[in-house]
C-alpha cells in the first residue's frame, strides 16, 4: 500500500475582521476576486490550495490566460469543462526573481525592497509572486520554493514561501535609532550563508529586551522572525508529534518543523521516527497526505519507495545504476531529524545535530507532562482526536505568550463569564491562591494547584464533574494510583503549563504552533483523551469543542485580540509594550520564579529573558 | 515621379521631460513639421496611420488626429495596435497599401505625452487594472513595467553567465552615443562608477538601464513619389520582416526571450543584404537588457556573447556595429518605435552631426512589444542620387 493523497489541510479563519494589512501592497492593488479568469485561483487560496488550470483533453498545464490548448488544440474556455482546475502541490522552483527597489508611495507598503519571483510549478505552471512572509532578499534561480498564501484586501492569493532554513533577508527596520541596533549583515562563521543572513549583531536582540518591556517590534521584524527560525525552531528542539497520533506499526503523519516537511511514522519494528518528507533522489516530496497508515512511502515522481523505517526499498529499473546500485540504495535512505527524543509520548525533535538534551531542554517543565499523565490509568495519554487549526493573524509569540496571560481572561473572554456564572474559581486574581510561574528555560504556568488543594474539591479543573459520572475512569485511576492517589490526580488536575517553545499543554487541551510568518501562526488543538475511558473522553471532546473549537469560546477570543494587537503594533509608538506588572513581587523558590497575584506578568517575563538568551546563541 | 515607397518626410518635436501639450498637439506639430520636411502639402497627403501608446492614458492619440491636424479627405486612416511594435509596423503598412494602389503618400504618426503633474513612474506604476494575470501580478508588487524586464535581465544574466556589468556596457555604450546627439535627453556623460553608483530600480535593472519617458511626437511621409521640394535624400524600404513569437509560459523552458530572428532574416532577405551589409542597427531598446537580449536574438552575437561583446566597444562610437546611434531609448528618448526609426533615417540622411557614422548606406531597424512577443524590422537604404 503506499500514500495516499491527502485533503488540503482545513484552516479556520475568524470571520468577520479583516486580517491585519498585507506587508507589501496597499489593500487598493486587490485583484477583482470575481475576475472570471482568476476566480478559481483565489477561491483556492482561499482554502489553503492552489488550484491551477489544466487542458481536460491532454493535461497539458494551461496559462492563466490560456484558452486554446497548445499542445492537442482543445478548447479550455472558461467555464467549460475543457478548462480543468486542479489543486496542484505547492512546490516549485526559482525560474527568476528581482529585488524591487522602487516603492510606489501609496500603493507599496513595505518599509524596504522587496522580492518578486517567478516560480517553476512542480504542476508545469509558472506564476510570478511575491513572498508570504515580509523579505527583503530575492531567491537564486533554481532555488526550492513551497507556495503559502497572502491576504490583500480581502483576497487570498498565491505567495512564495522562502525554503526552510533560508533567511527572509535583511530589511531595515524604520523604526530603529541609529546606533541602537545596527542592522548589517552577519558574518557568522559557523554555517552557510543562507542560514546566517538575518541582519542582527550579537547583542542586537539583546537590546530589544528589558526585564520588565520588550520592544513592540519583536513581534513585527522579519529579521527577528528569521533568526528565530534559525535559532529557536531549527537549532532548538521543537515539539513535533505525540507518540498517540501513529499508534500502530505503518502509522504515520506529516509535519513542518521550522518549515521543512517532514512525515512521523511508526515502523514495523514499533520504532517513531522523525523523517525529512523528502524523496533522496530528486527532492519530491514523498508523502503528501496529512495522515495513513503505510508499509512504505512511493515516490510520486519517480517511483522510489521507501520503508516506513526510511530505507530505500525499491528503485525502478535499477539497471540504471549498474554496479553503483548497492552504493546508491544504502545511501539514499530518508533523512532523519537529526536529534529526536520523547517524554511522555510527547515527541520533539531538533534540526540541528549538536545541542542539549531533552531532558535539559525541559528542565521543570517534565513535571508539567508528569501531572498531566498521572491522570490517565495507564500513565499515557493519546492525542488522537485530530488537530483543530486556527490560522492567527499575529506573531506566533503572541499565541504562546497569551496562554499564560492570567490578566487578560475577565476582559478577552468576557463573554464565557457571563455565560458560566457562577464561575467555578474565581477569576479575580486577589481572590484566589492560583499564582504564576516562570519556570526557567522560557517555560511558565498558571498554577491552580494551591487554590485546588484549598478547596480539597475534584474535578474543579473539569467544570466540577461529579465522579459518578464517570465510575469506569474512577475505578481504573484508583486501581492504578491507591485511592489517595487518585484524589489527588482529581484535585491538583492537569497543568496550564507553557513548554518553550512551541507546546501548551491546556489543562485537558494540548495546543502547539507553526509559524508561518511574522505576522501569522497557525494554532493547532487537540483534546487530551485518556485511553480507554470512552465516557470520559466523550465529555472532554465536547468540552474541547466549547472551548477551542471555531464557534468556541476561548480561542475565537484569543485569535480576534491576537489579530488586533498585531495591527495596533503596526503604530510604532511607543516603541515599547510593557511587561512590568508584579514585577516587584516575584519570588524565587524551588519551582522556579513565582508570583501569587495570577494577573502578574511573570511567565512572559520569563519567556522574553530566555528567548533572548536563545536568540543571541548563549542558550537553546 | 513614382517609384518603389520610400521615406520622403520626417518631422520630430522637442522631447520633453516635462508637462507639456497634449499628444494630438504634439502629433499634429510633428505631422507639420513632416510635411514641411518632405516639401509638401496636407492636400498631397491621402493616408494616415496612427500609433499610440497602449493602456496607460485615457486621452491616448487616436484616428480623430485627422480632424484635429487639418487633413482633408483621405482614403486611408487607421490606428495601429501592435504594443511596442506598432510605429515600425506603420511604415510596412503604409507600404502594403501604396503597393496595393490605396493610397499613395501615407503621413505614419506616434505620439505620446506620459509625463505629467507626477513621476512618469508613477503613472506606469497605477496603471494595469487589477484583473487577469496582470491583476495577480500588480497585487504581488509588479507594477510598471520595470519589474518585469528585471525578472527578464535576471534570467538572461543566470543563463548567459554574463554580469551587470554587461547591463552597464549597454547603458555606457547608449549614453556615449547620445552625448553626440542634439535630441538627445540624456547627455551628461557616464562612466562605469556613475552607472554602478545609480538608483537601483529592480534587480539587477538600475535608473541608468530604463529609458526615460518623454513627451514628444514622430511622423514619417510614406510615398512612392519623390517629392520635389523636400531637404532630404528619400530612404528606401528595402525590406520588411515580422515575427510574433508564442512563448509559452512554462516550467522547464525559456519564456521571457527567444523567437525574433526571423523578422530580421526576413527582412535581410527582401533586401537582398546580409548582417554584414548593414551600416548602423537601430533597435528598440527600453532597458539595457534587451539590448542584449535583441543582439543574440537577432544573429549579431553568437547566443550568451552579447554581454562580451559590448564589453569590448562593439557598439559604441567607433565599434564594429554601431547600434543605437542616437542613444536609443535609454539615453536618447522614449518613443517606442520611432526612436529607433527616426535614427535610422538622421543617420542615413546624412544629418547625424557629431554622431553621423561615416558612409552609413544601409540601417537595420526593430521594433518590440510587449514583453518582446511583437517584432517588426525594416531594412532601410540611402537612396542614390
Amino acid at each position: 500500500m503506499t500514500a495516499s493523497r491527502g485533503q488540503a489541510p482545513q484552516v479556520t479563519e475568524s470571520e468577520g475582521l479583516p486580517g491585519p494589512g498585507d506587508w507589501l501592497v496597499a489593500p487598493d492593488l486587490a485583484p477583482d476576486a470575481a475576475d472570471p479568469v482568476l476566480a478559481p485561483v483565489y477561491a483556492a487560496a482561499a482554502r489553503g490550495a492552489l488550484a491551477l488550470p489544466f487542458c481536460a483533453a491532454c493535461s497539458t498545464p494551461l496559462e492563466l490566460e490560456q484558452y486554446v490548448c497548445d499542445v492537442c488544440g482543445a478548447s479550455a474556455e472558461i467555464g467549460t469543462a475543457g478548462r480543468e482546475w486542479r489543486d496542484v502541490p505547492l512546490a516549485g522552483t526559482v525560474h527568476t526573481a528581482t529585488l524591487v527597489h522602487r516603492r510606489e508611495p501609496g500603493l507599496i507598503v513595505a518599509p524596504g525592497p522587496y522580492p518578486v519571483i517567478d516560480v517553476e510549478l512542480a504542476s508545469g505552471h509558472r506564476l510570478v509572486l511575491t513572498t508570504a512572509a515580509p523579505s527583503g532578499q530575492s531567491l537564486d534561480i533554481g532555488a526550492p520554493v513551497e507556495i503559502a498564501f497572502r491576504t490583500v484586501g480581502a483576497v487570498h492569493l498565491p505567495a512564495v514561501r522562502f525554503p526552510p532554513g533560508r533567511a527572509a533577508g535583511r530589511m531595515l527596520l524604520p523604526d530603529v535609532t541609529e546606533g541602537e541596533i545596527n542592522v548589517m549583515t552577519v558574518t557568522d562563521q559557523a554555517g552557510p550563508p543562507a542560514e546566517t543572513a538575518a541582519g542582527l549583531r550579537p547583542g542586537d536582540v539583546r537590546a530589544l529586551v528589558q526585564p520588565d518591556r520588550v520592544r513592540g517590534l519583536v513581534y513585527t521584524d522579519p529579521q527577528v522572525y528569521e533568526l528565530e527560525m534559525r535559532r529557536i525552531f531549527r537549532e532548538g528542539w521543537v515539539f513535533v508529534a505525540h507518540e498517540s497520533e501513529v499508534p500502530e506499526p505503518g502509522d504515520y503523519v506529516t509535519k513542518r518543523v521550522a518549515g521543512e516537511p517532514y512525515v512521523v511514522a511508526r515502523g514495523k519494528d514499533g520504532e517513531v521516527r522523525v523523517l525529512a518528507n523528502r524523496c533522496t533522489h530528486r527532492g519530491n516530496r514523498l508523502c503528501n497526505a496529512d495522515k495513513g497508515n503505510t508499509s512504505s512511502f512511493r515516490c510520486p515522481y519517480h517511483g522510489w519507495t521507501f520503508g516506513n523505517d526510511g530505507s530505500l526499498s525499491g528503485v525502478p529499473m535499477r539497471d540504471g545504476y549498474a554496479e553503483r546500485f548497492g552504493e546508491v540504495r544504502a545511501s539514499l535512505g530518508l533523512v532523519p531529524a537529526p536529534r529526536q527524543e520523547s517524554y511522555g509520548g510527547f515527541v520533539f525533535a531538533s534540526l540541528e545535530p549538536a545541542g542539549s538534551t531533552l531532558a535539559e531542554h525541559l528542565g521543570n517543565a517534565r513535571h508539567a507532562i508528569d501531572r498531566l499523565v498521572a491522570l490517565s490509568p495507564t500513565g499515557s495519554v493519546q492525542l488522537s482526536a485530530g488537530w483543530m487549526k486556527h490560522r492567527m493573524y499575529c506573531n506566533w509569540k503572541m499565541v504562546m505568550e497569551n496562554n499564560v496571560d492570567g490578566y487578560h481572561a475577565l476582559f478577552t473572554h468576557q463573554s464565557v463569564y457571563d455565560a458560566v456564572r457562577p464561575a467555578k474559581v474565581s477569576h479575580v486574581p486577589a481572590k484566589t491562591e492560583t499564582m504564576v510561574r516562570d519556570m526557567g528555560d522560557g517555560h511558565s504556568e498558571i498554577d491552580y494547584a494551591t487554590e485546588y488543594r484549598r478547596l480539597d474539591e475534584e474535578f474543579v479543573w473539569y467544570g466540577r464533574l461529579a465522579r459518578e459520572k464517570v465510575p469506569g475512569y474512577i475505578a481504573a485511576l484508583e486501581e492504578a494510583r491507591g485511592v489517595d492517589g487518585a484524589h489527588d490526580a482529581l484535585v491538583i488536575g492537569p497543568p496550564h503549563t507553557l513548554i518553550f517553545p512551541n507546546l501548551f499543554i491546556a489543562e485537558m487541551n494540548v495546543m502547539t504552533v507553526e509559524p508561518l510568518g511574522v505576522g501569522e501562526t497557525i494554532a493547532y488543538t487537540s483534546p487530551v483523551l485518556i485511553p480507554g475511558q470512552r465516557e470520559l473522553n466523550r465529555r472532554t471532546l465536547r468540552r474541547s469543542e466549547g472551548a477551542m473549537g471555531p464557534a468556541g469560546f476561548l480561542i475565537a477570543d484569543d485569535g480576534e485580540i491576537g489579530a488586533r494587537n498585531q495591527l495596533g503594533l503596526a503604530a510604532r509608538q511607543p516603541e515599547w509594550v510593557t511587561l512590568s506588572r508584579g514585577l516587584e513581587t516575584d519570588v524565587t523558590d524551588a519551582t522556579g520564579r513565582i508570583n501569587k497575584d495570577k494577573s502578574a506578568e511573570t511567565p512572559q517575563r520569563g519567556w522574553w529573558k530566555h528567548w533572548a538568551a536563545v536568540l543571541e546563541g548563549e542558550a537553546s | 515621379m513614382s517609384q518603389a515607397p520610400a521615406i520622403t518626410g520626417l518631422g520630430m518635436t522637442e522631447m520633453s521631460v516635462t508637462a507639456g501639450p497634449d499628444s494630438y498637439a504634439l502629433a499634429t506639430e510633428a505631422v507639420a513639421a513632416a510635411l514641411a520636411d518632405a516639401g509638401l502639402e496636407r492636400g498631397d497627403v491621402d493616408g494616415m496611420l496612427v500609433g499610440s501608446s497602449q493602456g496607460v492614458r485615457e486621452d491616448r492619440l487616436g484616428v480623430a488626429l485627422a480632424r484635429r491636424a487639418g487633413f482633408g479627405d483621405l482614403r486611408l486612416i487607421e490606428h495601429l495596435e501592435i504594443k511596442g511594435a506598432t510605429a515600425v509596423a506603420m511604415v510596412t503598412r503604409a507600404v502594403l497599401a501604396i503597393g496595393a494602389g490605396m493610397a499613395r503618400t501615407v503621413v505614419c504618426v506616434f505620439a505620446d505625452a506620459p509625463v505629467g503633474g507626477g513621476s512618469a513612474g508613477t503613472l506606469y506604476a497605477r496603471s494595469g487594472g487589477n484583473s487577469g494575470v496582470r491583476g495577480l501580478e500588480r497585487a504581488s508588487g509588479v507594477l510598471g513595467s520595470v519589474p518585469t524586464f528585471a525578472l527578464l535581465a535576471a534570467r538572461y544574466l543566470h543563463v548567459s553567465g554574463g554580469t551587470e556589468a554587461d547591463l552597464g556596457a549597454v547603458a555606457l555604450a547608449a549614453r556615449a552615443w547620445a552625448t553626440a546627439s542634439p535630441q538627445a535627453v540624456n547627455r551628461k556623460p557616464l562612466d562605469q562608477d556613475g552607472y554602478f553608483a545609480s538608483r537601483m530600480i529592480s534587480t539587477p535593472l538600475r535608473v541608468l538601464d530604463c529609458a526615460r519617458p518623454v513627451n514628444g511626437a514622430v511622423a514619417v511621409i510614406v510615398s512612392s513619389a519623390r517629392p520635389g521640394g523636400r531637404a532630404a535624400a528619400a530612404v528606401e524600404i528595402r525590406g520588411m520582416g515580422a515575427i510574433h513569437p508564442m512563448r509559452r509560459r512554462r516550467a522547464g523552458g525559456e519564456s521571457w526571450f527567444g523567437g525574433g530572428g526571423q523578422a530580421v532574416d526576413d527582412a535581410l532577405a527582401m533586401a537582398r543584404t546580409s548582417r554584414a551589409g548593414l551600416d548602423v542597427v537601430e533597435l528598440y531598446d527600453p532597458f539595457s537588457i534587451v539590448t542584449l537580449c535583441l543582439l543574440e536574438e537577432y544573429g549579431f552575437c553568437a547566443s550568451g556573447q552579447a554581454g562580451t561583446f559590448v564589453r569590448g566597444g562593439g557598439i559604441a562610437p567607433g565599434g564594429e556595429l554601431p547600434v543605437n546611434t542616437g542613444g536609443g531609448q535609454l539615453s536618447g528618448f522614449y518613443l517606442q518605435g520611432m526612436t529607433p526609426l527616426a535614427e535610422a533615417l538622421i543617420q542615413l540622411r546624412g544629418d547625424g552631426g557629431e554622431r553621423q557614422v561615416a558612409g552609413a548606406r544601409t540601417a537595420l531597424v526593430t521594433g518590440i512589444g510587449g514583453r518582446a512577443d511583437h517584432h517588426e524590422a525594416l531594412v532601410l537604404a540611402r537612396e542614390a542620387a
